[in-house]
Order: C-alpha cells, then structure tokens, then sequence
C-alpha cells in the first residue's frame, strides 16, 4: 500500500513538472499564431 | 473537388489545415523581426491549375511544405530553383514574394509591383515567355482572384513601411475579384488597412466612415477581426470604440 502511494506521488510530481515545461509557455498567444498575414496561394 | 471549388480558409498559422499550431523556426524568426505579431494569415485554396509535369509538380510540393513552416530562405531557394529548372509559374512566384517578405527582403515592394505587373500581362493573354505548361488553362477569373489578394498583400507591405497613402491607394485594387457575398470577412480586413492609413493620413472622418461601412457589413466579423488586428492598429481604437 505505501509503495503504491510513493509510486502515484512520483507520477503525479513527473505530470507537474511536465505540464510546466511547455517551451512556449512566455509566448502570447497571438504571436503563435503565423506571423504573416499575407494571402497565400494555399 | 475542382481546384476552384475548394473553400478558403481564414486562419491561425497552419492556414492549410485550419488548426493552430506550434511555432516552427520560421515562425520564431519572423518574431524576431516582428515581436508584436501579426496574426493572421488567409490561406487562399489552390486555385490555379498544377504543372502538366510530374517532376515540376513534386518541387511545387516542397515549396508548399516550406511555406507551411514559414522557412523563408527555403522557400525563395526553392521558388528560384523551380523557375530556372521548370521555369514561370505563378503560384510558385507569389510564394517567393511570401518567402521574400519573411526574411525581410528589402526588395519586397519592388517584387511585389513586379509580379502583380506580370499577372496583368498573363491574364491579357502575354505571360512570361518560360511560363510552364500547366494540366489545364488559366481562366480570366483566376487572374482577378489573383490580382486582388496581391494587392492586399502590397497593401499590407506598404502599410508595414509607413507608406500611406500608397498602401490606402491599393485599396480598390486588392477587391478584385471577392465575391459579392462570401468574402467579408477580407472585404473587412481591408477596411481596416484602409481605415488606419486614413488616420496617419490625418484624415480620422474618412477612417470612421471606412470603420462603419465595414461594421454594419458584419458587426460580429468585423469584432473577430478586430480582436486580431488590435495589437498591430491601436490608433484605431477611439474610433472604433465609438462605433
């Protein structure tokens, strides 16, 4: 029982840690959006 | 589907597919050039038909994949490789002004003017003498399609140069052949160019009036798109506040 629960605080600390390490977390959302705004031949 | 039959999309970054996505380098390098951010692209469908060659259709392809990225060096290397390889191609000249404006190109306006002189010539029946044969001929309404999203587009780099009144004289220009009713959406964008040059003009009624006409098109398309442009056109803001 107690090596269950070390092993779900282990994955839940992995699923913070990886949640928070989105690369483009700073970025504002309209700048991720392409930056041309020209019309395009597809 | 026939090419002119597919629908145009309006979109965030992957214009082809509809969806946003990630940054790819190219995206991450335009930033550099331009932090605030544009924010838009309108990805026109394919409507001009592809080469009758199997091999120029397939470097055709590497472009279009280029473009998707953003990869601006790659897409003016390869639109050149195309044209000296196969040879003219208009959808593959109008990505190389595309691939031109991401790395900044200073020439930009001047090769914008250019291609649109082309497309007049082309669709007056005298394109480029190594114009590539394609599968099927160019119809008059592809030329006008055309001619109004590349003038939108040398409305926006003349707009991004500070060079008003030559960006607001493209205006009717780029409305070339919108359809009456289903392009709002771009009949607005173009107001809102418009409507800022306007007020760097100092002419601030004309930029309410361009505001209103384009408002009462569609109040909730013209909020979407203002959401969009706002970041990029705050000196429209009062006026639009007081619409």
């Amino acid at each position: 029982m107690k090596l269950t629960k070390w092993i779900c605080l282990v994955l839940m600390t992995m699923l913070v840690l990886g949640a928070s390490a989105q690369p483009l977390a700073s970025v504002p959302v309209e700048a991720t959006k392409k930056g041309n705004d020209a019309e395009s031949p597809g | 589907m026939p090419n002119d039959e597919k629908s145009d999309n309006l979109v965030v970054k992957t214009h082809h597919h509809g969806v946003e996505a990630g940054l790819s380098q190219g995206d991450q390098a335009m930033l550099e050039i331009d932090p605030e951010g544009i924010t838009i692209t309108r990805g026109l469908a394919n409507r001009f038909p592809p080469p009758e060659a199997e091999a120029a259709k397939l470097a055709m392809d590497r472009i279009f994949v280029a473009h998707g990225e953003s990869d601006g060096p790659l897409i003016v290397g390869l639109s050149e490789e195309f044209r000296s390889r196969f040879g003219w191609h208009p959808r593959v000249e109008w990505w190389r002004i595309l691939g031109l404006e991401i790395v900044n190109a200073p020439n930009l306006v001047e090769a914008q003017q250019e291609l649109l002189a082309t497309f007049e010539q082309a669709k007056s029946g005298q394109p480029p003498p190594d114009a590539v044969p394609t599968e099927e001929p160019i119809r008059p309404e592809t030329w006008d399609w055309a001619l109004g999203a590349n003038a939108l587009n040398l409305m926006e780099w003349l707009w991004k140069a500070e060079r008003w009144q030559e960006s607001l004289d493209q205006f009717e220009p780029s409305l070339r052949g919108l359809a009456p009713t289903d392009d709002t959406g771009r009949w607005i964008e173009r107001s809102l160019y418009k409507a800022s040059c306007e007020v760097h003009l100092a002419r601030a009624e004309d930029a309410r009036a361009t505001l209103a006409a384009a408002f009462e098109k569609d109040p909730q398309e013209f909020q979407r798109l203002w959401a969009l442009y706002r970041p990029k056109m705050k000196e429209l803001e009062n006026l639009i506040n007081r619409l």
